[in-house]
């Protein structure tokens, strides 16, 4: 996997990441009668899906680069680990207290936890083929 | 005539005066212009806030011995900013069994920096004694009491675990007449 793929891989993965983590909160917020956007703007979405999708594309080619192809697996396997541990952080998140309804901001932020890894684990294979 | 008319008339400006009297004194708290807000000061480090402040508060600051402050707080409102967290609080509080947290003066006397108001805090079903230190300022609108006063969770039956050891509640009162 080249340096050019792994660009596209993180781009691709933001966007997409990014695309449903604003599709999802307007759903939510729309359904549930809440508003989070004082902590979690659009360009906080974008920000955080970025990071998450470039961190992980860069894991794919130090992995491939350092044991080659039969790490991807494992690599995957830690990914959606780590994004399963990281709603940890969004249990114990203390909003402003002049947002109402703190009980419904886990369900709204814990799903967006999974997207950066479930666009990068989607996109990846399709790149790699390339 | 007159004998009905003079009676009459001395019973309206009896009644007028001692209306316009308890209206002066009165005071209306803002809707959302206030704040009921407790920091941890000892133990697990956290702040929060409770809404649903109902009060009758009757303050003259030339005539404290008329003054009464009742005011009650729903405790099911209560928001530290964490959903887990407001749960355990909201039974640490007993808010199902007691959604009230009830304070009511007994006197309020006047000190070197504002007032004190005395009177009885109830929370769960302990009601103790406290001293409420305020100031009061006047303003075009109405005027602003601040108060802040500290509490001990666990006597008042608030022992659940996690809860801090020592409270401070502010207090942030606006009001018109």
């Amino acid at each position: 996997m080249n340096w050019r793929n792994i660009i596209l891989l993180g781009l691709i993965g933001t966007t997409l990441s990014a695309i449903a983590c604003a599709i999802y909160a307007r759903i939510y917020t729309q359904a549930f009668y809440v508003d989070f956007s004082k902590v979690i703007a659009l360009p906080n979405m974008i920000a955080a899906c970025a990071i998450g999708c470039f961190l992980m594309a860069t894991g794919y080619a130090l992995a491939i680069k350092w044991k080659g192809e039969k790490t991807v697996g494992w690599l995957n396997v830690a990914y959606s680990v780590l994004s399963f541990a990281s709603i940890v952080g969004v249990l114990g998140f203390n909003l402003p207290l002049d947002i109402e309804s703190p009980e419904m901001f886990p369900g709204m932020v814990i799903p967006m936890h999974f997207f950066p890894a479930l666009s990068v684990l989607s996109v990846y294979p399709l790149l790699k083929s390339k | 005539m007159k004998k009905i008319i003079y009676p009459a008339f001395i019973a309206t400006i009896i009644s007028t005066s001692a209306f316009t009297i308890v209206t002066g004194n009165n005071w209306t708290v803002k809707e959302d212009s206030y704040t009921v807000k407790f920091n941890s000061k000892k133990g697990k480090d956290f702040s929060g806030i409770f809404k649903g402040l109902k009060s009758s508060i009757q303050f003259d600051e030339a005539n404290l011995s008329t003054s009464k402050i009742s005011a009650s707080i729903d405790a099911n409102t209560v928001n530290t900013g964490n959903g887990m967290r407001n749960k355990h609080a909201r039974q640490g509080l007993g808010a199902d069994k007691f959604p009230n947290i009830k304070f009511e003066s007994v006197a309020i006397v006047k000190t070197s920096s504002g007032y004190e108001a005395n009177g009885k805090l109830t929370v769960k079903d302990v009601t103790k004694e406290i001293k409420l230190p305020f100031t009061f300022n006047k303003n075009a609108n109405g005027g602003v009491f601040v108060g802040k006063f500290q509490l001990i969770p666990s006597e008042y039956h608030v022992d659940k675990s996690g809860t801090p050891e020592l409270l401070e509640i502010e207090l942030n009162v606006e009001v018109t007449q």
